[in-house]
């Protein structure tokens, strides 16, 4: 499988769990579908998905940047920490409702991430 | 000397008589008998000779054409067989001198007969070897309608072959044209029917304008209206194929409202009505055939992807098929993680009570369920056992062990119902789980199968320890049999029955988990006390209450406090019950039409509710949810799509029920505080609370307001 093949099968996945959570009025349902389906991956499919997390990390659709950000931080996801940088760059003179939020977390996750790679 | 002959009896040889002399002793007596018999044998020649000819069903006369010449050509060996038997009876040369003239002379008039016979069959047998012709010429011009020059040479061997026939007959002039023009309008009409029939409206059409003229009025008229309805088929037809067009994704099958848009673009604008009630009818076709195409490939792909599962075990879910995988419905999809996770089909619990449910009380629908759909949300036992079912019903046998499982269902479920339990309550599905499983056990148990006492005594004991789990007081456990229950008093609600010692108590004193503590109400002027009250009719003071009841009391109260909103005067506001009273299913459904009541009195004088709080968005909102995911929610806030009410005093029962959350996912047990004035400062728009419909069993009835974007952990506080 590709990674674009890849990248498309997350999103589909995100978007079905995305119907269901809101079927149940439960967004973590989101949250706890990704994670079951990381657990299944093997190494390789793990390397696409992280680089595909990261990539959610940096959409400017609040939806899937908050889930990757949550997915990052309880998986260790190393590789999205310079992801993680561009978003609070990006966001750091940002008028958006919220961009100081999202600057914080970013920055506070990568560094986290960092400090345990460093670790 | 003569002899007389003897049916049955052997013919002896004739010896050689001499001719009688001529004496005084050949008298005149002799002489008359020999006239006799040779007339007695003459009379049975001609009985042989009528058979042979004219017998209404073997005779030859009685056959027609080929068969006729036939017979008429065994009859001349016949009659002479017949001639010899009869000539050879004849005693003496006088007998046989008298005899034979007779008979040569019936011959003469039978040979004749044949003649004329004969003459009549071969009319016959050439009229139909002509006709034979005729169709054999009309056939080939149906297969070659599309080539004009050998319908040409066809017509005109047609128009031969019956003019050499009328020679033949000696028709006149008129006679044989007549059946001329009728031979070529027949081959040119069965050409063009032929041409319609082959769909090819066009080359019939030119056809048939070409050979209008030998057609006769009447074919004309018949072709006409089935060019008229070929036209009708042809459009359908059309507008059908082009509607197998349009694509059924996996999302859902296609609407009906395409369908008929499609059918308007394809509908001619001089259609009439009929025709535009056919299309309509076509549209709807196709449509339900979108729809069981898309069932089917659900379907497929439930199963597909189990058997992909056990081709390639301890592989990735996300290496199945993409065709495979779009198919999957969300069930599916559960199914398959659950298959996924634990190697092995597991059974979806509601899945089984609704196919479960409709196997006994509706097994015509049941019968059509398509099992493969729900490959994946049941294990291979579970759907062995609805198979079988169905393969019983469908072909209309009794099968014991589903009789005997519909007798013992149909009793569960009208004690429980009895006791004041649904039947789609967890607790009926438990007693019938239960007897499910010892009935299954029972002829392993027992060596033998159940009979109805065993099964009336299976339905009673899980019956009765059903009506124990809600009724644990051991004084007032349940009814120890299913018809007893029908005998059950009613409980104290009805105010007409209310003792005059009794508490009238407001709607609030039934808490969430259903005790009631006066102490609570002190000085409230709602309560009147009024002293004891008669005992409750299931429960004793002091047991805690099940979940049933607590979800029942918490009911009762929310249908209560929303009346109270809108009419605060309400008689139901008030009400009479003893110490430890549960409000019955009754007593629900009384107030929840109360509440009906209440709101359409509201909506038809206008009036606002009285303290509408509920529905409008003040300073905070409160969002229940369970504790596993509050630290969560603390760390990274509420994601996009999360909801709050308005209310933050609910218990995780009442707002499961206001708020109709799932079920399944556990009851909410952790409340935070959202502090909408923050947010309503920091910029973000506050969404509106709307009411919450009736969802997974629910009642709703609360408020519900859905943020679509995140909310951070600022604006959050954990209350609970």
């Amino acid at each position: 499988m590709t990674f674009e093949e890849f990248r498309a099968e997350m999103d589909a996945y995100w978007q079905s769990a995305k119907e269901e959570a809101d079927s149940f009025k439960d967004p973590y349902i989101v949250l706890e579908r990704l994670r079951a389906l990381y657990a299944k991956l093997d190494s390789g499919e793990r390397t696409m998905a992280d680089r595909v997390i990261a990539e959610w990390a940096l959409e400017g659709d609040e939806g899937h940047r908050s889930y990757a950000l949550t997915l990052i931080e309880d998986l260790r996801i190393g590789h999205a920490v310079p992801s993680l940088r561009a978003l609070a760059e990006r966001l750091a003179h940002s008028t958006e409702l919220g961009a100081s939020f999202w600057v914080n977390r970013a920055t506070k996750i990568a560094d986290d991430l960092a400090k345990q790679g460093r670790s | 000397m003569g002899s007389i002959l003897i049916p049955g009896l052997p013919e002896a040889e004739p010896a050689a008589e001499p001719w009688p002399p001529h004496s005084d002793n050949v008298d005149e007596h002799t002489i008359r008998v020999d006239e006799m018999f040779a007339r007695q044998l003459d009379n049975e020649f001609s009985a042989g000779v009528r058979g042979l000819l004219h017998h209404p069903e073997t005779g030859v006369s009685a056959q027609r054409g080929e068969a006729a010449l036939e017979a008429i050509a065994g009859a001349l060996p016949a009659l002479n067989d017949l001639k010899e038997r009869t000539l050879s009876q004849a005693i003496g040369p006088r007998q046989r001198s008298i005899l034979e003239p007779l008979i040569e002379t019936r011959l003469d008039w039978a040979a004749g007969t044949l003649g004329q016979l004969a003459q009549r069959a071969t009319v016959e047998v050439d009229d139909a070897s002509v006709a034979d012709r005729v169709a054999g010429l009309q056939r080939d011009a149906a297969t070659a309608w599309h080539d004009p020059a050998y319908l040409r040479k066809l017509g005109r061997t047609a128009v031969e072959e019956l003019r050499y026939q009328g020679e033949r007959r000696g028709w006149d002039p008129a006679e044989t044209d007549t059946h001329v023009r009728t031979g070529l309008s027949n081959l040119y009409a069965g050409a063009v029917e032929a041409a319609i029939g082959q769909e090819d409206l066009d080359g019939a059409s030119g056809l048939y304008d070409h050979a209008r003229e030998v057609i006769a009025p009447e074919r004309q008229a018949a072709l006409d209206r089935r060019f008229v309805r070929a036209h009708e088929v042809a459009l359908y037809r059309d507008i059908d194929r082009d509607m197998t067009s349009i694509p059924i994704e996996p999302a859902g099958p296609p609407g009906a409202e395409i369908f008929a848009e499609r059918a308007a673009e394809l509908t001619p604008e001089d259609a009439s009505d009929e025709v535009r009630a056919g299309i309509a009818e076509v549209a709807a076709f196709a449509q339900r055939r979108a729809e069981r195409q898309w069932q089917k490939n659900q379907s497929a792909a439930g199963v597909a992807a189990l058997d992909w599962f056990g081709k390639n075990p301890g592989r990735s879910f996300l290496a199945i098929p993409l065709e495979i995988r779009d198919w999957l419905a969300p069930d599916q999809w559960l199914g398959l993680e659950a298959l996924f996770i634990e190697g092995r089909l597991t059974t979806d619990r509601d899945l089984f009570e609704q196919l479960d449910h409709q196997m006994i009380y509706e097994p015509d629908a049941f019968a059509g369920v398509d099992l493969d759909r729900h490959r994946l949300s049941l294990d291979d036992e579970d759907r062995a056992r609805f198979a079988a079912a169905q393969k019983a019903i469908t072909e209309g046998r009794i099968d014991p062990d589903f009789a005997r499982y519909g007798r013992m269902r149909r009793g569960i479920d009208r004690a429980v119902k009895t006791l004041g339990i649904d039947t789609d309550d967890p607790e009926a599905a438990d007693a019938r789980a239960d007897a499910r499983d010892r009935l299954a056990g029972f002829e392993v148990i027992e060596g033998r199968p159940p009979n109805g006492r065993d099964i009336d005594a299976i339905v009673r004991e899980e019956v009765e320890r059903a009506g124990n789990a809600i009724a644990p007081d051991a004084n007032q456990s349940a009814p120890a049999y299913a018809g007893e229950l029908l005998g059950l008093p009613d409980e104290v609600t009805d105010a007409d029955e209310r003792p005059a010692n009794s508490v009238l108590i407001e709607a609030k004193a039934v808490e969430d988990d259903g005790e009631i503590t006066s102490g609570d109400f002190a000085g409230d002027p709602n309560i009147v006390l009024a002293g004891s009250g008669r005992p409750p009719s299931r429960r004793g003071g002091g047991a805690p209450l099940t979940p049933f009841e607590q979800m029942r009391a918490a009911n009762f109260r929310t249908t209560l406090e929303t009346i109270r909103q809108l009419e605060p005067n309400n008689r139901e506001l008030s009400y009479v019950a003893p110490p430890g009273w549960v409000p019955s299913e009754r007593d629900v459904a009384r107030v929840r039409e109360e509440l009906a009541h209440a709101r359409q009195r509201a909506a038809t004088s206008g009036e606002r509710p009285a303290n509408g709080n509920e529905s409008r968005t003040g300073s905070e909102a409160f969002h229940y949810t369970r504790e596993n995911i509050r630290s969560s929610i603390e760390r990274s806030g509420l994601y996009s799509g999360s909801y709050a009410t308005t209310t933050g005093a609910l218990s995780p029962l009442q707002a499961q029920i206001d708020l109709a959350l799932p079920p399944n996912r556990g009851l909410p047990g952790a409340i935070l505080r959202i502090d909408l004035e923050a947010m309503r400062a920091a910029g973000y728009e506050i969404p509106t609370p709307t009411r919450v419909g009736r969802s997974y069993n629910m009642p709703g009835g609360g408020y519900e307001m859905k943020f679509p974007y995140l909310i951070k952990p600022e604006f959050i506080t954990v209350i609970k």
